[in-house]
């Protein structure tokens, strides 16, 4: 089964290479076209959602088009694939970003993780954040952690606050900050050791804003650190902790 | 209940929420036990148990551990050498990025992916930045090097190599590792201020 | 630079007396082991119980460890045991279901229909026999192999993968039995 898999899969992947090379450019539209090999119950919220997510730069047509296609080969339940879309959906909706949910996705549709395991994750000897988790990691991170401490994101009327960041560089530190945290969880470390937390996240701020071309600036990088403490990331990190084998 | 896989899933379900509810019972547990162990040792001699965890093992993780070591010992003998695809690098630290990443005269970045694979049928690296889809890497040399160049923007990239179909998630060259899935990512920095000049 | 201090070189740390790097291995399993418990013994105080001592038993007994076992194989063992024994002196006590907390934001509906299903599975393994029940847990909540099994019950693998079988079909039994009962419960959702 493994084996049709894959080669299911190669085949769209070439396919979709393919039809790349001859210049043709992936459209929302062709998304749609491909959610209906999915009998999805929701589709019509799915469809809004995506196109939110299509104007806002936060969903690519072409990687997203990959994903719906790959999801629709795999041999999960309805459910389950129905759950990952919504899932994405119901993020976008929330106005965050999706980047971190598509990737683990991605990745673990690639190593034939179940679907129900990339959805829900695992509580079991060994800990997975499955998409329920990361999207709640990515709400607490923004609300608990960077709103709470005065860092907001440019708002779509283009009203600003006192400290705010406009949309990609705000969504490029939830994105970073709350997958430094799940991170954190799978490695099964103690949610209560702030101080490695702060350590980690300041690594990566770091890290990515001494590019050649940052990631993230680092006066952004400086902001955050400057404001947040262990204590906020321990928080945080529990409350992630708490979402496993809640969903 | 349709079937048999819903029964698991609702046996697995089941047990993992009844844990999940309870698991405030676990909090400070390991407080409590180090606390309660503390100034003993396991009992024998700690010497051999020392060598125990040291001496290779046929099976486990002790053998995943030594391959891990070899692949990174031979990697890096054999790295040494082939200085057309890589600069000579040190053993003890300095230069490592240099021979991961590079820039072009026109400032585009790129990684090099290497990976010892002597015998392998064939040998592809997945990641975030190919959406998990696997690169082939390749040994024109028949030398059991795999390589592959591939054009990245600056940036931090998680990936595994997959040798013969198994994956293989440390790269004894990345900059870190994260668990993934159970398993390990690589992590490498691509673009970082004075490499590959 | 990431959290991914490897299981052994903790385990070699515990074993020259460092109770904190154990302290660092009962972060990564106490789960496990309360969920190996739980389902074993279906209560809870001795399920919390046993996890402590399994983790004071397996520090004490450290060097009967052997690298060419997974720890967490030789880990579930050592609870295995302990549950036995303590089935062994204590009456059987059912796992008593606290009401499920309702906090702003969730569905009270979908909670009801939830914990009804979880309810009839719960009753379901309260009912089986000790010998079949335990080897369910370690397959669906510790996610072991039947080989695995057989190693931490010392049964043969054959045996074990006839009682998860039988345990299987004596469940769904038990759940179709009960989902009657609950009829009335769920459809108020």
């Amino acid at each position: 089964m493994t084996h049709i898999r894959s080669v299911a899969v190669a085949l769209i992947v070439v396919a979709a290479a393919a039809y790349l090379a001859l210049g043709a450019v992936v459209t929302p539209n062709d998304v749609y076209h491909a959610l209906d090999k999915i009998p999805l119950t929701h589709r019509s919220e799915i469809v809004h959602a995506f196109g939110v997510g299509f104007s806002l730069g936060r969903l690519v047509p072409d990687r997203t088009l990959q994903l719906v296609n790959r999801l629709a080969a795999d041999k999960g339940t309805t459910a389950d694939k129905e759950g990952i879309l919504l899932t994405i959906a119901h993020a976008l909706e929330d106005d965050l970003p999706v980047t971190l949910l598509i990737d683990k996705t991605e990745e673990g549709l690639a190593r034939n993780v179940p679907l129900y395991v990339i959805l829900n994750g695992s509580g079991g000897t060994v800990r997975i954040l499955g998409l329920v988790q990361r999207e709640k990691a990515l709400v607490a991170v923004r609300d608990d952690l960077l709103y709470a401490k005065g860092i907001f994101c440019i708002s779509r009327t283009g009203q600003a606050t006192a400290t705010s960041l406009p949309r990609t560089r705000f969504d490029r530190i939830v994105t970073e900050v709350a997958d430094v945290i799940c991170d954190y969880v799978e490695s099964g470390a103690s949610p209560l050791d702030g101080h490695l937390i702060y350590q980690q996240v300041q690594t990566r701020l770091e890290n990515l804003s001494q590019l050649r071309q940052p990631v993230i600036l680092p006066e952004d990088a400086a902001l955050v650190l400057a404001r947040i403490k262990p204590a906020d990331l321990t928080e945080v990190t529990k409350k992630v902790y708490g979402f496993i084998n809640k969903s | 209940m349709n079937n048999e896989d819903n029964l698991e899933r609702m046996l697995r379900d089941s047990l993992r929420h009844e844990v999940a509810r309870d698991a405030f019972r676990l909090e400070g547990l390991e407080k409590r036990v180090a606390t309660e162990l503390s100034g003993r040792v396991p009992r024998g001699s700690v010497w051999d148990s020392l060598k125990r965890i040291i001496a290779p093992t046929s099976r486990g993780r002790a053998a995943q551990l030594a391959v891990v070591g070899v692949t990174a010992l031979v990697f890096m003998v054999l790295g040494a050498f082939i200085g057309n695809k890589l600069s000579p690098i040190g053993l003890f630290g300095g230069g490592r990025h240099s021979i991961q990443a590079a820039v072009s005269a026109s400032g585009e970045t790129s990684a090099l992916f290497v990976m010892p694979a002597p015998g392998a049928k064939s040998v592809a690296v997945v990641g975030d930045f190919n959406g998990w889809t696997p690169t082939p890497l390749s040994d024109p040399n028949n030398d059991g090097i795999w390589t592959a160049r591939i054009p990245l923007p600056p940036g931090r990239y998680e990936y595994a190599f997959i040798v013969d179909g198994h994956w293989w998630g440390q790269d004894p060259l990345a900059d870190g590792y994260v668990h993934s899935f159970g398993s390990y990512n690589s992590v490498r920095y691509i673009g970082r201020v004075g490499e590959g000049a | 630079m990431y959290h991914t201090q490897d299981e052994v070189s903790l385990l070699r740390a515990s074993l020259a007396g460092d109770t904190e790097a154990w302290g660092e291995i009962v972060v990564r399993y106490k789960e496990a082991v309360f969920g190996l418990c739980l389902g074993f013994l279906r209560n809870r105080a001795d399920a919390e119980d046993l996890t402590h001592d399994t983790f004071i038993r397996a520090y004490e007994n450290l060097r009967r460890y052997r690298l060419d076992k997974r720890f967490s194989t030789w880990l579930f063992t050592v609870a295995s045991n302990l549950c036995r024994n303590r089935l062994r002196h204590r009456r059987y006590h059912p796992v008593v279901a606290p009401p499920e907390q309702m906090s702003g934001g969730v569905d009270p509906a979908a909670i009801i229909t939830r914990e009804a299903r979880h309810e009839r599975v719960r009753a379901g393994l309260d009912s089986l026999p000790y010998g079949y029940r335990a080897p369910l847990v370690l397959r669906y909540y510790n996610d072991l192999s039947y080989k695995e099994i057989a190693e931490v019950l010392s049964l043969p693998e054959g045996t074990v993968k006839t009682r998860i079988h039988r345990a299987k079909v004596m469940l769904k039994e038990k759940i179709e039995q009960n989902q009657n009962g609950v009829m009335r419960y769920e459809q108020r959702g």
